[in-house]
């Protein structure tokens, strides 16, 4: 695999850029650095934010020049290991309506994308998604895997409220909107769940390296679990990495 | 000559202004979680009010937005105003902003419509008692998280400031003119020179955009449109054009980063930005200019510069050392009305 290309973010940060393109070994590659790194404890380093492709460092620039952190981490990413695929994950179940008042834009996507409703919830829910990263909001979960017939650009003018628990697609991605936010992901569904708890030791009902699955319920399940949220377990299965749907 | 005991003082909140926060230095090093930083908008007048009533650390502090609130104190603390000059009052009578002030139980903190600028900052010695979220007390108000529940101040709140360690303040004798450091003249936040183009370094995805749009970007004029906020000032102004589109794989985004969505107009991501994004992002305000961007109304008008790398570290670098001596003048200036030890 080739070395990433670095690029200023600002004047006190920037990016290591590992592809373009979504695969688990890329992201794999982003956390090996994103390990090396932490492990260095420079406080020079502030912050690390790492995301699909790309790992983004916020450096303290009276200590490092953008030069220096190139040399910095080109140094960094000399040691990789290869993965290991017999091991096992956990496998997150997020009941979700989809279509209706839960995912306003499913009508969209479907005829964006020549299918039915029904072609759109069930390739959708029938995937499971690796959990590349958290970002833009606490908890909200990218997740890979999503079918390309399903994909969908993103609205042209993002909405500035999506409720909490919505599931939407965005290019070759899909989600679910841990709490209520502007956005401009295309809508096809809603979970009742918790997603993020600020309360909890781990707040986020799914993490990195976990998968989700969809599953598919009725707006009367969705109501009752909406008001029975805090006894509600969240499902979590165990499966070989090899037992997992979608082509990974 | 000892003077107070500094208690456990608290302020009731009898008007909440237009948008009133606490704020600290910010939630850093959870983004990895998808936790947004917060933060003050204007850092640097922040900053400046926690040396002027004597924090060494940085604490909670109110970020006040267009319209002061008014406060009255239950108990004993050292208060300053910094930032936007919303003609802050003690008592009703007009005081400056960059001095630090002794106040008691009883006074009442107000202000009005700001006059210059548009964030007030006003600090309390010991800083605001709020509970820690991953290691601050900043408020994020779109996630409902940290500051006071989560959420601007309202009327009849009442909020708690830490106990000061130091329980002896000697104050020295105050004139006005002779013990004024800080020419407040030239921290009219919002003023003139605050209008001087923005800085900005180029990122990789600026390939995204033809050589049209990206001149169009150097060197047309944006106006701050109505929606401006403590997330992200969307722009108007000449369409920034794309090659292909606008969408990319999601990537970190910084305090000043500039996304472009399809539609072409630019969006500056401010405090509250989300830690990630999926809308190309044309290049990124250099940090000394983000704290003159976050003073200014919504329908002025900006320009932007581009700049290399290398001119925007050399900027950095020139700034923060003018920040540290500002530091070290409003930590003279709270040495020069309280004689203390810190």
């Amino acid at each position: 695999m080739n070395f990433p290309n670095f690029s200023p973010v600002g004047d006190a940060a920037i990016s290591a850029q590992f592809g373009n393109v979504i695969a688990p070994e890329i992201n794999r590659r982003i956390r090996q650095v994103m390990e090396y790194i932490v492990n260095q404890q420079d406080d020079a380093i502030i912050e690390l934010v790492p995301t699909y492709c790309a790992l983004l460092i916020q450096y303290n620039p009276l200590v490092y020049s953008y030069d220096e952190m190139c040399a910095y981490l080109t140094r960094a990413c000399e040691n990789f290991t290869t993965s290991d695929s017999s091991e096992f994950v956990s496998v997150v179940h997020i009941p979700t309506c989809y279509g209706g008042e839960y995912g306003m834009d499913i009508e969209f996507v479907a005829e964006h994308n020549h299918l039915t409703i029904d072609d759109v919830v069930s390739i959708h829910s029938g995937v499971d998604y690796l959990v590349y990263m958290l970002g833009f909001i606490p908890g909200f979960t990218y997740l890979g895997g999503l079918d390309s017939r399903l994909e969908t650009p993103r609205l042209s003018t993002p909405r500035t409220l999506i409720p909490a628990g919505s599931v939407g697609i965005a290019g070759n991605q899909t989600g679910t909107y841990p709490s209520d936010s502007p956005g401009g992901w295309q809508i096809i569904g809603r979970t009742p769940i918790v997603m993020y708890d600020m309360n909890r030791d781990i707040p986020s009902t799914v993490n990195a390296g976990d998968y989700v699955r969809y599953v598919p319920i009725s707006s009367d399940e969705f109501r009752y679990i909406e008001n029975h949220r805090r006894d509600y377990t969240v499902e979590v299965l165990q499966h070989k990495v090899g037992d997992i749907r979608g082509n990974y | 000559m000892a003077i107070i005991n500094f208690e456990r003082t608290s302020f009731h909140v009898d008007a909440p202004g237009m948008f009133t926060t606490v704020q600290d230095s910010g939630r850093v090093g959870y983004q990895q979680f998808g936790m947004p930083v917060a933060g003050p908008m204007d850092g640097e007048s922040y900053a400046l009010g926690q040396a002027l009533v004597g924090n060494f650390e940085p604490k909670g502090a109110l970020e006040c937005t267009v319209l002061a609130p008014t406060l009255t104190l239950r108990g004993n603390c050292i208060v300053a105003f910094t930032g936007a000059d919303m003609q802050p009052t003690i008592n009703h009578v007009k005081v400056p902003r960059y001095i630090p002030f002794l106040c008691h139980a009883g006074d009442v903190i107000s202000g009005g419509f700001a006059q210059c600028g548009m964030r007030m900052y006003i600090s309390f010695s010991g800083g605001i008692d709020v509970p820690l979220v991953n290691g601050s007390v900043a408020t994020h108000t779109k996630s409902k998280i940290g500051g006071f529940y989560g959420r601007p101040l309202q009327v009849g709140d009442t909020v708690y400031l830490h106990r000061v360690s130091v329980t002896d303040v000697t104050i020295c004798r105050f004139d006005d003119t002779l013990h004024r450091l800080f020419n407040v003249a030239l921290y009219n936040r919002g003023g003139r020179y605050c209008h001087d183009p923005f800085r900005v370094v180029l990122g990789a995805q600026s390939e995204a955009f033809t050589k049209d749009g990206i001149e169009a970007f150097g060197s047309g004029l944006y106006t701050l449109t109505e929606r401006c906020d403590r997330m992200g000032f969307r722009l108007k102004g000449p369409t920034i054009t794309h090659k292909i589109g606008a969408d990319i794989i999601s990537d970190g985004a910084v305090f000043g980063s500039i996304q472009v969505p399809a539609d072409g107009q630019p969006i500056v991501l401010m405090a509250d930005r989300q830690t990630t994004g999926g809308y190309t992002k044309i290049g990124t305000v250099i940090t000394p200019d983000l704290p003159r961007l976050s003073q200014l109304p919504v329908g002025d008008d900006i320009r932007f510069h581009l700049i290399s790398i290398e001119e925007g570290q050399y900027l950095y670098k020139e700034y923060m050392s003018i920040w540290q001596q500002r530091i070290d003048l409003a930590r003279l200036q709270h040495r020069y009305i309280f004689d203390t030890d810190c």
